[in-house]
């Protein structure tokens, strides 16, 4: 676990969660650590393909029944010790203690109910009562106009944003302490993304619930992001506080993501990339498996190096951590 | 609440798009009424003032149409419109009870089968592969056969023989189904797999299944009439139009329109559920608006 000192307990606490697939003796996830506070959010990032998905459904118990004889790692949440390839267990946690909202808002709803009745169904399933009066305060806190009637709208009758907002209502309906956002807004246009974004912000605010969100969009990172997790093929490669990682990336990884958000200001360059595609599971190389990317790789990438603290709070998987160049300098 | 009634948004209400262009659909429509009308002179049968359908009257055998027997009569002298009516009952009813054990029986496997997958979808389909190689009507003839003859038979033989394509188009409609993203966003929220069967993957697979059961009723009737031409269904004198044509082919020179009344009807009906299940399978079509 790695935790910087007198911060309190975190709510969940994800250790060593690794996910393997018979026949590739190579780990798809490997030894992912991740830990939320209450009332903080927690941003995954990384390229399509690195594991922030994959992560996100072992918590939450819904991977694929073939995927789920593969998974090793355990987690501590609210104090409770639960083996990720628990799944009974983690059918426990789900839709009462921790909530999912998925990225597609158009297909996420039964197109037979009514979404009222949806939302109802989730508290029904954990509480006593027909869940009306919970759905429809829902639907008031997400901001839903007149819910009343919405309360008998069938999912087709709303739009991409409206439903994402019903999505929410879903995930959020028996208070969670835990939320997962697995890129809520990528498929709703850029001002709808601002209103769900501010909304996950503000139900956050109004409980203690903790976030883990899931994206590739560094600008959503920068806005609501606490601390910051960078996933590499199946590895987190760094992790700290979400201005440490925009200020001081330490990762090769980090640096190459940061410096390819196209700036604002200032002289217009050609825009740096990180050269290359993910390796797949069959090549992906022994040791740091950003090696074949990384311009500073040397010998010692061979092995596989620690998540060690460069940082308060702050760590970082690379053999030349702490970097003692700039963002610039590796541009 | 009167501020919310003017709001653009909620103002526009979209009827139902299915209703909407179901009602447009000219032969849907023909369907519909032709279907309509025959069902509402089965129901009412009991109640319209037409002669006993069994009653025999031995001084008006085989008699062309005429005033007092609009269709005529048969070998016995019973009323043909009667007989035909009171036939109506028998055949719409083998036909949507029939369909319904159908449904009963393949929409659950269906669904099992295609959820699931693996051990309970293979013993499934192998099952049902077998019954899909025997020709329906045969398959209905062997069954009917092996229970003896009645309607009540007939129409456990015709369900039965119509289960195997249920369980079919069913299976595949809930495994497109399961793979949706709101059964996901269903086990998100912690919802039990009989919910999430009852609930997410049942109402999803039904439309093509309504498509589909509509369709069966047509070949239903046609089967019912043909057990009972065989002497395999209705037992007499219970009218029936395939007992009816079955009498009739022994009269076809002296007195043809007994074979032609059954025939006519059995043509319109089949006819009518036809139309009916194409215009359905078009409005339920998602994909042309």
């Amino acid at each position: 676990m790695v935790m910087t000192p007198n911060s309190p307990a975190p709510l969940m606490d994800l250790q060593d969660l690794s996910l393997t697939i018979a026949p590739h003796p190579t780990p798809l996830l490997d030894g992912v650590s991740l830990h939320v506070n209450r009332g903080e959010t927690l941003c995954i990032v990384g390229e399509s393909g690195c594991g922030k998905s994959l992560t996100s459904l072992a918590v939450m118990g819904l991977l694929a029944p073939k995927l789920q004889t593969g998974i090793a790692g355990r987690m501590r949440f609210d104090g409770q010790d639960v083996a990720l390839s628990d799944q009974e267990a983690l059918a426990r946690l789900r839709g009462t203690r921790i909530g999912m909202i998925f990225q597609e808002p158009m297909s996420s709803l039964n197109p037979a109910h009514r979404i009222g009745d949806q939302i109802a169904e989730g508290w029904r399933r954990h509480n006593k009562g027909d869940g009306r009066e919970q759905a429809l305060a829902m639907l008031r806190r997400v901001g839903i106009p007149a819910p009343e009637r919405r309360m008998r709208d069938y999912p087709h009758q709303m739009s991409g944003g409206m439903r994402q907002r019903v999505m929410i209502a879903m995930a959020l309906v028996n208070n969670p302490d835990l939320l997962i956002a697995d890129e809520p807004t990528t498929a709703l246009d850029v001002t709808i993304q601002a209103q769900i974004l501010d909304l996950i912000g503000q139900l956050q605010s109004e409980g203690r619930m903790a976030t883990i969100l899931i994206t590739h969009d560094l600008g959503v990172v920068a806005e609501i992001a606490t601390s910051v997790a960078v996933m590499y093929a199946g590895r987190v490669v760094e992790q700290g506080p979400v201005e440490a990682i925009f200020q001081d990336p330490q990762h090769p990884y980090t640096i190459g993501l940061m410096s390819s958000v196209p700036p604002l200001r200032g002289a217009r360059t050609r825009l740096s990339t990180v050269p290359g595609i993910v390796p797949s599971i069959e090549t992906m190389p022994q040791g740091c498996r950003f090696a074949t990317r990384c311009p500073f790789a040397q010998p010692v990438c061979g092995t596989t190096p620690p998540l060690a603290p460069v940082g308060p709070g702050h760590h970082a998987a690379c053999h030349f951590a702490p970097l003692n160049i700039t963002q610039q300098g590796a541009a | 609440m009167t501020d919310m009634t003017a709001d653009p948004v909620l103002e526009r209400r979209p009827r139902s798009r299915v209703w909407r262009k179901l009602r447009g659909h000219r032969s849907a429509l023909l369907g519909a009424i032709i279907v309509g009308i025959f069902a509402l002179l089965a129901i009412a049968a009991p109640i319209l003032p037409f002669p006993d359908p069994a009653a025999a009257d031995w001084g008006a055998i085989r008699q062309p149409p005429s005033a007092a027997h609009w269709l005529g009569t048969d070998e016995l002298g019973r009323d043909q419109l009667s007989r035909m009516i009171w036939g109506a009952r028998a055949s719409l009813m083998a036909g949507v009870v029939s369909v319904a054990i159908a449904i009963a029986i393949g929409v659950p496997l269906g669904i099992l089968a295609g959820y699931f997958g693996g051990w309970t979808d293979a013993v499934i389909s192998r099952c049902t592969e077998a019954l899909l190689a025997i020709p329906f009507l045969i398959l209905a003839i062997a069954l009917a056969a092996f229970l003896g003859p009645s309607l009540t038979n007939a129409m456990i033989a015709i369900g039965i023989a119509a289960t195997p394509v249920f369980i079919r188009l069913t299976r595949g409609q809930a495994i497109s189904v399961a793979a949706e993203d709101y059964v996901e966003s269903a086990h998100a929220i912690g919802l039990r797999t009989p919910v999430i069967l009852r609930r997410y993957i049942f109402p999803n697979v039904l439309p093509p299944v309504l498509v589909q059961a509509t369709l069966t009723i047509a070949s239903a009737i046609i089967a019912e009439a043909s057990l009972s031409f065989l002497g395999l269904g209705q037992q007499p004198p219970a009218p029936s139009w395939g007992a009816m044509l079955n009498t009739a082919k022994n009269f076809m020179t002296q007195a043809p329109w007994m074979a032609m009344w059954p025939g006519i009807a059995i043509f319109l009906v089949v006819l009518g559920f036809n139309l009916l299940g194409d215009g359905l399978r078009d409005a339920l079509d998602p994909r042309e608006d």
